[in-house]
């Protein structure tokens, strides 16, 4: 019976190993995330509004039905990231999400920006660099410090009418996404 | 074959144990994990950069665009107030405040395919005097606010507060969120 339950916690042990390794590695070999899902439908450096009649995709990424999107993915490792526009005057929020989910960095129209966003997105490294040589960047850019490269920033915006939702949705792909250093 | 007995048992409760518990714990069991407000559960930490490993996991898993903790807080209701599994094809009232926030939706959606049904937002709502929400969630048209719930057999409520700071003050364990009672099946 010692021996047996000897082997048994030995089973348990290596069990816990098995758990801790898949609870770690899923996000890194997650097919269907939200990452994922987008790379298929955003274009490179530029916001794209998604599409309200796409049920599937509502439904996998869990989108509230009575707000507009805006999505752009970019990848650090090739340059810091610039995002730029104007909004309508209704409530909006933006995120900044590295491609495992975890949000960087987040705000609202009521943080007292108005219906701008000027936002920098920059790596470690650039962070570095932006520190000790200056980088030239337009004024009022917001500096979001980003631990790792590949990010999307997602804009909320809620249309108080569903008659605006077009109109919105052009003011989502009006704002720039791009890599350009001085805006 | 009796050599083999203890490598078989050692192998079988690694992978029972391993896997299993990595399945309950992103499902069902992550339940356990959540912050309760009367019938809403939720997670009001997962949209940070420091969320747990696990919060990680759940998030890949499920595959949905991440809500900021800066841009809102989203909770879900599977049970009314006594406990009993929400059903489509009865009716519910909410009642109650809501904490401070730029605006509110509800959802009603399908539990296992998350396909939504139907929502309304606090700017469609109609307020009592002293800011109070009186929502009434049925498959059939009712007066006042009302939220159609299209008749399904099982519901899940999905409640969002946007730009909220409730959450991540001291004493936001006590905050009351608008309670779900049945009226009739």
């Amino acid at each position: 019976m010692g021996r047996f339950a000897l082997w048994f916690l030995a089973g348990l042990i290596l069990g816990g190993i098995i758990h801790l390794s898949v609870i770690l590695l899923v996000p890194n070999f997650a097919e269907r995330d939200a990452w994922s899902r987008l790379a298929k439908i955003a274009p490179d450096q530029a916001f794209i509004a998604l599409d309200h009649g796409n049920e599937e995709l509502a439904r996998a990424l869990q989108l509230d039905p009575a707000l507009s999107y805006g999505v752009c993915q970019f990848d650090l490792a090739r340059g810091p990231m610039f995002i730029d526009g104007k909004l309508p005057h209704s409530f909006w929020s933006i995120a900044v999400a590295a491609r495992d989910g975890r949000v960087i960095y987040s705000t609202t129209s009521r943080a007292g920006s108005g219906d701008e966003i000027k936002i920098g997105v920059f790596n470690p490294a650039q962070s570095r660099l932006l520190a000790e040589e200056g980088l030239d960047i337009g004024q009022g850019f917001l500096i979001v410090n980003a631990p790792s490269d590949q990010l999307t920033a997602i804009v909320r915006l809620w249309p108080d009418h569903d008659a605006l939702r077009q109109r919105y949705d052009q003011a989502l792909e009006s704002i720039s996404c791009t890599q350009d250093s001085v805006i | 074959m009796k050599q083999l007995f203890y490598p078989l048992i050692v192998v079988v409760t690694a992978l029972v144990v391993g896997f299993g518990l990595s399945y309950y714990s992103l499902e069902d069991g992550r339940e356990l994990t959540a912050t309760h407000y009367g019938v809403w559960s939720g997670w009001p930490e997962l949209g940070t950069a420091q969320i747990d490993p696990y919060s990680r996991a759940h998030l890949a898993r499920q595959g949905m665009l991440p809500l900021g903790k800066g841009e809102g807080v989203r909770f879900a209701a599977r049970k009314d107030a006594e406990d009993n599994w929400l059903r489509g094809d009865c009716r519910y009232t909410m009642q109650g405040h809501m904490p401070n926030h730029a605006l509110w939706t509800v959802q009603v959606r399908n539990p296992v395919t998350r396909q939504v049904y139907g929502h309304v937002e606090s700017g469609q709502m109609l307020f009592g005097p002293n800011g109070e929400i009186d929502l009434t969630i049925a498959p059939q048209v009712q007066p006042g606010n009302w939220l159609n719930t299209d008749g399904l057999e099982r519901i899940e409520l999905l409640l969002t507060l946007y730009d909220t700071n409730a959450f991540s003050k001291l004493g936001s364990e006590e905050i009351a969120l608008p309670q779900l009672v049945k009226e009739a099946c």
